[in-house]
């Protein structure tokens, strides 16, 4: 099914939780709605629900506008962050809830339940009370609860913050397969950055209640449109400097005290168009940076911290009053305080304006 | 040593409170409740010696002429006051104070509390006023006179029972209200929206997810209201003091304390209205037994089965 927002807006007395939000979720798609605690994903979740009703707006299942309808008309399965399995009853029973609800009959829930406890993994774990089930089963049987009434739609709030790195890793990849092959619309809420590039077709962005960016995982990645996207996506997040814009000569440069860039020429002409100012904020993502010999050096820095990852070190450079972080392949040489000299990836380069925080860089 | 003796300093004086104010008493009351001390008798007969000790009182109340009756009002009074009031109107006052605006039900609660911090004659004898007859009594002359309802008479002479129940009902259904509704507050969001999302309505959210959650204050308020139903005797003392007919509203601990402490021909008959309260207390200790294996208080307390993280 098809979710449309159409400028949907939720205010809890002056505070504006969801501002005029649009947003088209495709069918068959899963969609992360991805942000800082607080900046409205979950109410937006719980608006598609039925849970909130928008203050104002549209909501749209396919065509329908759903605005005025209940939960239980809605056909929505939802995962919670708190599993929110219903303590007292058995698994059995917390899975076929939806289906009592509906007065499915007798045979046809122990079928169901059967089922949707099998495609989980909890077949045997049926007459087990919630608390005496672990995390990661306890998710199980919420999923199982959220599948069985073979929902149009699936809903998730954090499902994955409460458990284990490990178990999360594999439950990420669980939920995204389960999605795959049932085909289901879904909507995944996380304020976890990998979880939404990992699972989503597209995410979106949100802050403040405001969609900041609505995209492809590498198009946020590799073009994001505004500053706190930016920021906001990938880890280690990505190096910001202020820096002044200049046209002279016939090329764009990007300059510091510490600093000089030639950009190319195309991405130069691009910013112009944008208007960008004098004063900009390039970014520059850790592992667009390379350490190199002398001749082909941007600039000096010195070292500050090595930070051994695994597979890389993150390296922290200081020079002048910056910070520049890079991602250099362990085991990285350097020592704390030795000068060396580092390269940036003109082509990966980002522009933004500090006024509006939009790229410059930002096609029209 | 001293962090053993650490606990029992901490308890000390509830330990001394209960002894001096409630295992002394109870086993004086038990031991009187084998003697025929009475005011006749009282410096006379030794009570506290083994050999003044019979079964005599247990079996007066057992033959008394009045026991059924006695026996049966207790019954009505405890069910039906607990059953409408004190837990039934608890719980529906409760329910519709949290699940309209939090302010709004929080200015009702407040309200319906209020008697509680009433004395509890000043609270009885305005229900006197209100119950009294015609030109005198609020509801006679300002609700049933003018609807044409009944002859103007003292309602507490023509439907005591009423009275009986409202007066307790009114007042002992605050207790409930207050402790359900901070359970039904305390119930995560997320388990109420996970039952509406499964497809539940109100109703239904209510029925299958908030009253088991709330089960435990259900189980405390029903039965320490029944204990606490089950020795009350004030309110029907001032409202009708057992009548108006011939033991037609005397409740048990009522006619104990009447049997022990109310002074008719000079006899006052301790030994056997303390036979009255052991009955009662026992009655008593059933009860709170039995509700606890009602409401499978071992359910609560399994053993864990989680074997895998």
């Amino acid at each position: 099914m098809k979710i449309t927002l159409e400028a949907l807006n939720k205010h809890f007395g002056k505070v504006k939780a969801v501002d005029d939000l649009d947003l088209v979720v495709e069918n068959g798609e899963l969609v992360a709605l991805l942000g800082p605690s607080g900046c409205g994903k979950t109410t937006t979740l719980l608006m598609i629900a039925g849970i909130y009703k928008p203050s104002s707006g549209r909501i749209r299942f396919d065509e329908q506008v759903v605005n005025r309808l209940l939960p239980k008309e809605r056909n929505i399965g939802m995962v919670f962050q708190s599993y929110a399995l219903y303590p007292h009853m058995s698994t059995f029973d917390n899975i076929t809830y939806p289906l009592k609800l509906k007065k499915v009959r007798r045979g046809e829930m122990k079928e169901r339940a059967q089922k949707a406890a099998d495609m989980m993994g909890i077949g045997e774990l049926l007459d087990r009370k919630p608390a005496q089930l672990s995390g990661g089963q306890q998710q199980r049987v919420a999923l199982a609860r959220a599948l069985v009434k073979e929902p149009a739609i699936l809903l998730f709030d954090e499902p994955l913050s409460n458990l284990d790195a490990k178990l999360r890793l594999r439950m990420r990849g669980e939920i995204k397969r389960l999605q795959e092959d049932l085909g289901v619309t879904a909507v995944y809420v996380t304020h976890d950055q990998v979880e939404a590039m990992t699972m989503a077709s597209r995410i979106a962005v949100m802050n403040y209640g405001v969609l900041q960016t609505y995209g492809a995982p590498n198009q946020l990645y590799d073009h994001p449109d505004t500053l706190f996207v930016a920021g906001f996506i990938g880890a280690p997040p990505m190096n910001f400097l202020e820096t002044r814009f200049e046209e002279r000569d016939n090329g764009f440069y990007l300059r510091s005290q510490a600093l000089e860039i030639r950009i190319p020429d195309e991405r130069g002409v691009l910013a112009k168009q944008n208007d960008a100012p004098q004063q900009v904020i390039m970014g520059i993502r850790p592992e667009d940076i390379t350490i190199v010999a002398e001749p082909e050096g941007d600039f000096r820095a010195e070292v500050y911290l090595i930070e051994p990852l695994g597979r890389e070190d993150l390296v922290t450079f200081r020079f002048g009053d910056e910070e520049i972080r890079a991602l250099a392949p362990a085991p990285f040489g350097g020592r704390i305080g030795e000068r060396m000299f580092l390269k940036l990836a003109k082509e990966k380069l980002h522009l933004f304006n500090p006024e509006t925080e939009v790229s410059s860089f930002k096609e029209r | 040593m001293r962090g053993q003796l650490a606990p029992y300093v901490f308890l000390s004086p509830t330990l001394v409170l209960v002894t001096l104010f409630f295992f002394i008493p109870l086993i004086m009351v038990f031991i009187l409740s084998f003697t025929s001390l009475d005011m006749t008798n009282f410096g006379i007969l030794e009570w506290w010696r083994p050999v003044n000790w019979n079964l005599d009182n247990y079996v007066k109340i057992f033959t008394n002429r009045f026991f059924s009756r006695i026996l049966g009002n207790t019954i009505m009074y405890v069910a039906l006051t607990l059953a409408l009031f004190n837990v039934g109107m608890a719980l529906v006052i409760a329910l519709i104070t949290t699940h309209i605006k939090r302010r709004t039900g929080f200015a009702f609660r407040v309200l319906w509390f209020l008697p509680r911090i009433t004395p509890v004659v000043v609270y009885t004898m305005m229900w006197r006023a209100l119950a009294g007859p015609a030109p005198m009594g609020v509801l006679n002359k300002y609700f049933l006179g003018p609807l044409g309802i009944g002859g103007g008479e003292y309602l507490l002479n023509t439907h005591p029972w009423v009275f009986i129940f409202l007066v307790n009902g009114f007042i002992g259904a605050s207790f409930g209200m207050i402790l359900f509704s901070s359970a039904i507050e305390a119930i995560p969001k997320d388990y109420t929206t996970a039952s509406k999302v499964d497809g539940a309505t109100t109703w239904q959210t209510i029925r299958y997810v908030e009253l088991p959650m709330i089960k435990w204050p259900l189980l405390f308020v029903t039965t320490y209201q029944t204990l606490s139903l089950l020795t009350s005797f004030e309110q029907i003392m001032l409202l009708t003091d057992g009548g108006p007919g011939l033991y037609q509203t005397e409740v048990w601990a009522l006619t104990a304390y009447h049997r022990a402490l109310t002074s008719y021909f000079g006899n006052t008959q301790w030994g056997y209205g303390a036979a009255w309260s052991v009955v009662l207390v026992i009655i008593g200790i059933v009860m709170a037994v039995i509700y606890l294996r009602v409401f499978k208080f071992g359910e609560l307390v399994e053993e864990p089965k989680i074997d895998q993280l």
